[in-house]
């Protein structure tokens, strides 16, 4: 009985993905989409500034109007800033230079034969949760979850003989959509907190958010993620992508043989060298990563340039194995296996040139602060003060919808904060909770927006084994976990206002009065 | 009797030209060698400040000093800027921004068409010397030679039945070897013309160095270089690579069918379209591209954003075409042409990341600008002041020399102006005739330095020819052409000087003392 009405409702909600994705896919190619997509910022930035569409800006107090792209100046500077905005947008270094190390791994073995062997060790069930968990705990080191997690999920899936876009989704929706929860303190959490201390000083001059104010939350939300996030790889996508079909070849499962176990002992050693340098430079307060002005680990030449060590543990332990298990014989191997990448690339730099266009036209438009700044006084005008719970979910409501135009954490909180903090505190609630709200829907829709910056990428991995996938495909798989992640999430910081547990050290719910 | 001499000067010659590929082609793979020429840069720099190098800049008048990047500071300085140097490689954006136009063009079958139309209408003697003017007409258009030119040069050498490096050759040497001759004036023009006057103002206050200071000079250039790069390619280069036995397919020369006039002349309006656009922007007043700050040509938006242009005029005539030939049927078959251009430039990629990091090392060093000052400070105590001719001809070698190193003619320009300029001036010549002497040297050296920021690219589209083309490959095929222009064009200027002719409009020789 519970099994037939589990049922029905699945299968018209999955009737309605399936919908989504057609009419995603109906839509040209994703490229083409970018480039009409610019072109309709441009139109909509004559119509909203011929409007005469304007707002005050909440911490400058300056007013900002709907920047008109469709005049000679507009041309101009679409124009000019054609090659800048495509090498400005920060996935393209990011990307290419990770892959360009991680490229070696891959190209060696060393990638495939770590997968068999995880395959082979650890229990197919704990899968699942794992690359949900591992993606969660990737933004501590800032966007590398994109780049290396995601299509080694995808690897990791397809080498066990599930398919290959449910591993990618799982490890999607742990990067991006639990983009806010996490165990550690990273950048961002001082990012934000800093937005927040200015904006709670306009009511209380002496105010401070705390880097750690949402830690506790955060912490929980890493496991709520994690169920969550497994639960609907498990009963909602993996039925709805059944079983693979495509045409890439599996990693085959059989042991590891002599020369592979050879090469992996050597990039085993080179790993534990490379991480004990880095440690003895990182750990002793004058080791040679810290930065001196500054010797937290978060400054150090280690996070700062993140990237450069994720190529070089992609290179090294990739040269180590290659040479180990002979694979790997010269130097044009290894530069044919960064050539071999960078050729799986192309399709993403093309995407990245449009996409990085049509980004750049809307942040010149300034639409994206606007519709921020009135959709934040509407809910100021909804008369809600009475209900701060219902208030409260309206801005998870509100700022998942913002996200999907302004997905910059920080850029939208610089616009949200001086709105909504002093608004709350006025309340009584404190701007640690108002915090932790606003992430709440800071992440959950980041896997289901164009507009994110990795969104192309994604889609490039997802091409290598489906490549008639579109935005439609992608967005389809991702929005059952943007719809539970909010459900979830949202009813976790109910039930946390209701039960009155702190945010974080030092952060209650309620301001003293 | 006169030719066999000559004979066996050419075959010592060309024993010398193997012996340099050989050695050239034993070094490891380019990428592999901008990473030890980067490592190289770094102990050099070590070395260099221990011993204490130091110059004073001409311009500023400050003491420059070699930065130690083998210390903590430089090792940080490296780990975060790897991206930063990446994306900042100027070549790259432009030859990815660039070729997402062109792909359709050359995905489109318009790009093949119109070489089969030139080759059908052009007598075979003539497409030497119509690639290497090409070559030299394409200086206007800043580096877009290096993109679009150099390898439609190997593709027309190919499709003729010709050795398709040797149009490669004569294309790179119109462009790179003959830098500095032109018809058209273009921005190099205004920029070295505005560090000349600079200078020249030491001597003489209030001086004006125009755009056109070597206008005739120039125009002069191009017939030469034309004359001599023809003989170089039909005498030397020919002769030594023999027929092509790759496995490159030559575009067939069939005439062209129905179908692909009509692409032709669809295509041809769309471009003529195109250009009537761009006119009524530069040339009418107020047009919409024109700088109302500077509103000239050259200050234009057409000129200073040519890239956006170049792939404009790639996606609309290959559309064009596409649609009329009927090559092109959705957005599908455009943007996948996108990819698979992209796709070719992918070893590119992975030696710009190398060359990238190699060059930003290098100007971090200040070990460039040290060499310069101080070679310039040598010639300057030659105690050559009684012969100017000589000291001319110094000049243009000293240059050549630089030019190996400092590959950017305003950077060289700014270090080497502020000494030559005002020494010869005392002397009675004119700061154009330096200018122009200058010139000849920053030219002929440009084709044989692999750190020519595009020396990376020209070797990717040899590559496609003859896959086991390296770095000696390249240095020995265009050797004989810096070799020709840097006897002639020094030969031109000293038979300048002799006749007294002025170097352009309104611009003597000597200057009243």
């Amino acid at each position: 009985m519970s099994n037939v009405t589990a049922a029905a409702p699945a299968s018209a909600f999955q009737r309605f993905l399936t919908l989504v994705e057609r009419a995603g896919n109906a839509l040209p190619h994703p490229a083409t989409l970018f480039v009409a997509l610019a072109a309709i910022v441009v139109l909509a930035s004559g119509v909203f500034s011929a409007l005469g569409i304007a707002v005050i800006h909440p911490t400058s107090g300056q007013t900002v109007g709907a920047v008109n792209l469709m005049t000679a100046a507009g041309v101009q500077r679409m124009i000019n800033e054609l090659v800048r905005n495509f090498l400005a947008y920060p996935p393209l270094g990011i990307s290419l230079a990770c892959l360009m190390g991680i490229g070696i791994a891959e190209h060696s073995g060393l990638i495939g034969a770590c997968l068999r062997l995880v395959v082979l060790a650890s229990p197919a069930k704990l899968i699942t949760p794992m690359v949900v968990f591992a993606g969660v705990m990737s933004n501590a080191g800032s966007e590398v979850g994109y780049v290396l997690l995601t299509p080694l999920a995808a690897a990791l899936f397809h080498a066990l003989g599930r398919h290959p876009l449910l591993g990618l989704a799982a490890a999607f929706a742990g990067v991006s959509g639990g983009y806010s929860a996490n165990l550690l303190v990273g950048s961002v959490d001082a990012l934000l907190a800093g937005l927040s201390t200015a904006a709670a000083q306009i009511v209380d001059p002496t105010y401070s958010v705390a880097t750690y104010a949402n830690y506790y939350f955060m912490a929980a939300s890493t496991v709520l993620v994690t169920v969550v996030g497994t639960f609907v790889t498990e009963k909602i996508a993996a039925p709805r992508l059944g079983e693979y079909r495509g045409n890439t070849p599996r990693e085959e499962l059989r042991p590891i043989g002599a020369a592979e176990k050879r090469g992996l002992w050597a990039a085993a050693a080179t790993i534990l060298i490379l991480t004990a340098i880095v440690l003895w430079g990182v750990l002793p307060s004058d080791g040679f990563l810290v930065n001196p002005k500054s010797p937290h680990f978060k400054d150090s030449a280690f996070m700062v340039g993140l990237v450069t060590f994720i190529f070089l543990y992609g290179l090294l332990p990739g040269i180590a194995y290659g040479v180990g298990a002979g694979t790997i014989k010269n130097d044009h191997d290894v530069m044919g296996g960064m050539t071999a990448t960078m050729k799986s690339m192309a399709s993403f730099i093309v995407l990245a040139f449009f996409a990085a266009q049509f980004i750049a036209y809307f942040n010149w438009t300034n639409l994206g602060i606007i519709t921020a700044v009135s959709g934040a006084e509407l809910i100021q005008r909804l008369g809600l003060q009475e209900m701060p719970v219902l208030l409260m979910i309206a801005l998870v409501l509100f700022a998942g919808v913002v996200n999907i135009l302004i997905s910059s954490a920080s850029a939208k909180w610089a616009l949200l904060a001086p709105v909504f903090i002093p608004m709350f505190m006025l309340l009584g609630y404190s701007p640690e909770l108002v915090q932790g709200a606003f992430r709440v829907g800071d992440s959950v829709t980041n896997i289901i927006t164009p507009l994110m910056s990795y969104f192309p990428l994604i889609l490039t991995f997802i091409n290598k084994y489906d490549p008639k996938a579109g935005i439609g495909t992608l967005i389809a798989t991702m929005l059952p976990y943007s719809i539970a992640f909010t459900i979830a999430w949202t009813l976790l910081l109910v039930a946390w206002i209701t039960l009155g547990i702190p945010m974080g050290p030092d952060a209650p719910l309620f301001l003293a009065r | 009797m006169s030719s066999s001499p000559a004979a066996v000067n050419r075959s010592f010659f060309q024993r010398f030209l193997t012996v340099i590929e050989r050695i050239g082609n034993t070094l490891p793979n380019p990428s592999t060698l901008f990473a030890l020429l980067a490592g190289l840069i770094v102990l050099l720099s070590w070395v260099f400040s221990k011993m204490g190098v130091t110059a004073i800049h001409p311009v500023t008048q400050q003491e420059i000093v070699v930065v130690n990047l083998f210390n903590l500071e430089g090792l940080h300085r490296m780990i975060v800027s790897v991206v930063p140097n990446f994306v900042g490689f100027p070549p790259l954006g432009t030859v990815l921004a660039c070729l997402v136009g062109i792909a359709v063009a050359e995905r489109s079958g318009l790009i093949t068409a119109a070489l089969r139309l030139i080759v059908l209408a052009a007598p075979p003697r003539w497409l030497a010397p119509l690639v290497i003017f090409g070559g030299i007409l394409s200086h206007s258009g800043a580096d877009v030679g290096y993109v679009l030119f150099i390898p439609l040069g190997a593709a027309m050498f190919h499709a003729a039945g010709r050795h398709p490096l040797a149009g490669l050759a004569a294309a790179f040497a119109g462009v790179s070897g003959g830098f500095s001759a032109n018809i058209v004036l273009g921005t190099i023009d205004v920029l070295l013309a505005g560090i000349t006057q600079a200078a020249a103002e030491v001597v003489e206050p209030g001086v004006v160095i125009h755009a056109t200071a070597n206008w005739y000079f120039l125009i002069g250039a191009s017939v030469l270089v034309t004359a001599v790069g023809t003989w170089v390619t039909e005498k030397i280069i020919e002769p030594r690579l023999g027929s092509y036995t790759g496995a490159a397919e030559p575009e067939e020369i069939k005439p062209l069918d129905a179908l692909e006039k009509r692409g032709l002349w669809t295509s041809a309006l769309a471009t003529l379209g195109l250009t009537a656009l761009i006119l009524w922007g530069t040339l009418t007043e107020n047009g919409f591209l024109l700088d109302p700050k500077n509103p000239t040509l050259l200050g234009s938006y057409f000129i200073r954003g040519l890239i956006f242009f170049i792939f404009l005029y790639g996606l609309v005539a290959g559309l064009a075409y596409g649609l009329g030939a009927r090559t092109l049927r959705n957005d599908n078959d455009v943007i996948r042409g996108m990819d698979s251009s992209i796709a070719t430039m992918a070893s590119y990629i992975v030696m710009a990341f190398f060359a990238a990091q190699f060059l930003a090392y290098f100007n971090w060093t200040n070990l460039g600008t040290i060499l310069a000052v101080k070679g310039a400070g040598l010639i300057q105590s030659m105690n050559l002041q009684d012969q100017p001719v000589v000291l001319m001809v110094t000049l243009v070698f000293f240059t050549a020399a630089v030019n190996l190193v400092i590959g950017s003619a305003s950077a060289k320009w700014t270090l080497l102006a502020p000494i030559f300029v005002p020494m010869f001036m005392l002397l009675g010549y004119t700061p154009e005739l330096v200018q122009a002497s200058y010139r000849v040297g920053d030219s002929c050296t440009n084709i044989i330095t692999p750190l020519m920021p595009y020396f990376p690219l020209i070797l990717t589209f040899a590559v496609r020819y003859v896959p086991k083309a390296g770095i000696g490959t390249l240095i020995a095929l265009m050797m004989p052409y810096s070799i020709a222009f840097m006897i002639s064009w020094t030969l031109m200027l000293i038979g300048w000087i002799l006749l007294g002719l002025p170097v352009g409009p309104g611009a003597g020789l000597i200057r009243p003392l």
